[in-house]
């Protein structure tokens, strides 16, 4: 081989040498982006913060290029209001200035009208280098994006290659700042679930707390029914402050009962049997008076005192009349339960209607005070005398309500009679 | 492929401050690169070598965080070398342009011996 040949080959062999170093310059730039490519993926996905991946995103894209200036923003598409603005090459007491000129500008012209702008104010302004590509994207319905950067430090512009590097890159920040935002959501709709939950666990509390004051209070009422006559009951319920009415002029029927022999009867049963044979009885007594809207007023061994007065004045004195005769039917009845009494006891029951003062009356003593609610006036000491007057189970009534309920009952006249610290002589029927 | 985590030893050579960066290098390490970088200018060097391990992996994100660093000795007047970089990674950074910012030595007694001798 001549010289000559030798000095061509030469030249081909150190043409292909730097051709094969330059593809394999091209090829290592390649992997370089692929892996970025790679990298970008991994690193954007593993997070669920917005903040943190746009700042990786915004690295690995810097270096990827060699870029020592960038940033990315995010918009909202309605407001323009900047959602996120991440920068890197310059200084942190530039970046609240930037924040706010870029909001200016973003106010002013709307966003794609301020890319030019963008370019300018960071150029002159805040950045280590020149701003001298922008990406505008669409991130989602609500969000306009740009990614913006600088030169490469290599020298050489951004190619066609680039560009679509950066493009692909884009479309996995916006499924990852999608994911991201997705999961913020989902964080924020948890905090708010977990803060309702904690006030319906409070209220739950309350509600607890409350429903065991009614609880105790329903006891409590419960517990007072057994002492406390109907009337004055309903009378707290209404006023729990404890403002009684004054006494009042109220038209009634009053029913006195008691239990013929009752002496006689302790006697010769004993206290304690009779006690349980009385007992046996008013329960009874009491679901008949209960069922005909009477409320018992008083009891005193084997008596009852019962008013009348939730009606008009001729119901109250049916009523009265209906409960006598319902006590005497179920005295009959009741009788069965106790082998000891040979026959039904003898209920005897006056009952008179008219005018009389009902309310509270009030006792002061040395020892407190003590609140009564009763009836008073002549009424009721007729009704106690007919009571008192009746005789073998007898119901005696007196002329006032007989007149009542005369069309109602049949009634035998039993003549005038002079009944005990009752001045006028008094009419007095038998109802049959 | 996990992260290895980043440990950063600061030493003085003489006027160099030396970082000796341990572990691989991504966006991760941005806290622990800018710590010791931190630290190192508070005694106001005029000379910083980077090294890194043979073994590190450096990804874009790294080289980012890196040349914010570099960006910084520059506006602070600072000589900056860098060694302990694998073949494949002494093409990145020239790649990148990195070269520009810092001079990449073989070897850490090449990179002492020379920033050493600079004025």
């Amino acid at each position: 081989m001549s010289k000559e040949e030798l000095h061509i080959q030469l030249e081909q062999l150190t043409a292909s040498l730097k051709q094969a170093e330059e593809v394999r310059a091209e090829l290592d730039r390649r992997i370089f982006h692929l892996k970025t490519l790679y990298d970008v993926s991994k690193d954007i996905y593993g997070s669920v913060e917005t903040q943190t991946i746009l700042k990786n995103f915004l690295l690995m894209s810097m270096g990827n290029f060699g870029v020592d200036t960038g940033f990315v923003l995010l918009a909202n598409v309605d407001s323009m209001k900047i959602d996120q603005l991440t920068q890197l090459g310059i200084q942190d007491s530039d970046s609240y200035s930037f924040r706010k000129a870029c909001q200016r500008l973003l106010n002013q012209n709307g966003f794609y009208q301020s890319l030019t702008e963008l370019r300018s104010i960071s150029n002159s302004k805040f950045f280590l280098s020149p701003i001298i590509l922008t990406l505008p994207f669409v991130l989602d319905d609500n969000t306009l994006a740009l990614l913006a950067l600088g030169p490469k430090l290599a020298g050489d512009g951004y190619s066609q290659d680039d560009k679509e590097l950066l493009y692909t890159l884009l479309n996995n920040l916006s499924v990852a700042v999608k994911n991201a935002r997705s999961f913020e959501e989902i964080r924020h709709l948890n905090v708010d679930l977990e803060a309702k939950n904690t006030e319906l666990k409070k209220a739950l509390k309350e509600l607890k707390a409350s429903l065991r004051k009614i609880e105790l209070l329903e006891s409590v009422k419960a517990n007072l029914k057994k002492f406390v006559p109907t009337t004055l009951s309903r009378l707290i319920e209404k006023s729990p402050n404890g403002e009684v009415p004054q006494v009042e002029e109220r038209y009634l029927s009053v029913l006195f009962l008691d239990i013929e022999g009752y002496t006689g009867l302790c006697e010769r049963l004993g206290h304690t049997l009779v006690h349980e044979i009385i007992e046996k009885h008013f329960s009874v007594f009491i679901d008949a008076i209960f069922a005909h809207n009477g409320d018992v007023n008083e009891t005193a061994g084997d008596a009852l005192m019962v008013l009348f007065m939730n009606d008009d004045k001729q119901t109250n004195a049916s009523n009265a009349i209906k409960a006598a005769l319902s006590i005497k039917k179920s005295s009959v009845k009741i009788k069965d339960q106790f082998s000891i009494l040979y026959r039904p006891l003898d209920i005897n029951i006056g009952i008179n209607s008219g005018a009389a003062l009902v309310g509270a009356a009030k006792f002061e003593s040395i020892t407190g005070s003590r609140w009564t609610y009763t009836a008073r006036g002549s009424v009721v000491n007729v009704a106690s005398r007919l009571g008192a007057l009746a005789r073998k189970g007898s119901v005696f009534v007196s002329r006032s309500t007989a007149d009542l309920i005369a069309d109602q009952f049949s009634l035998i006249p039993k003549g005038k009679f002079k009944l005990k610290n009752v001045s006028e002589e008094v009419e007095v029927f038998e109802v049959q | 492929m996990n992260q290895r985590p980043n440990e950063i030893k600061i030493e003085s050579h003489g006027d160099i401050i030396l970082l000796d960066i341990r572990g691989d290098v991504t966006a991760f390490s941005e806290p622990f690169l800018n710590n010791a970088y931190n630290s190192a200018k508070e005694s106001g060097p005029k000379k910083i070598l980077l090294k890194f391990e043979e073994t590190a992996y450096i990804n874009s994100g790294g080289i980012a965080v890196l040349i914010q660093i570099l960006a910084q000795t520059r506006r602070n007047n600072q000589k900056i070398g860098i060694t302990g970089l694998s073949d494949h990674f002494k093409k990145v950074f020239s790649m990148v342009g990195i070269t520009k910012l810092a001079t990449i030595y073989p070897s850490l007694q090449d990179a002492l011996n020379a920033m050493s001798a600079m004025s």
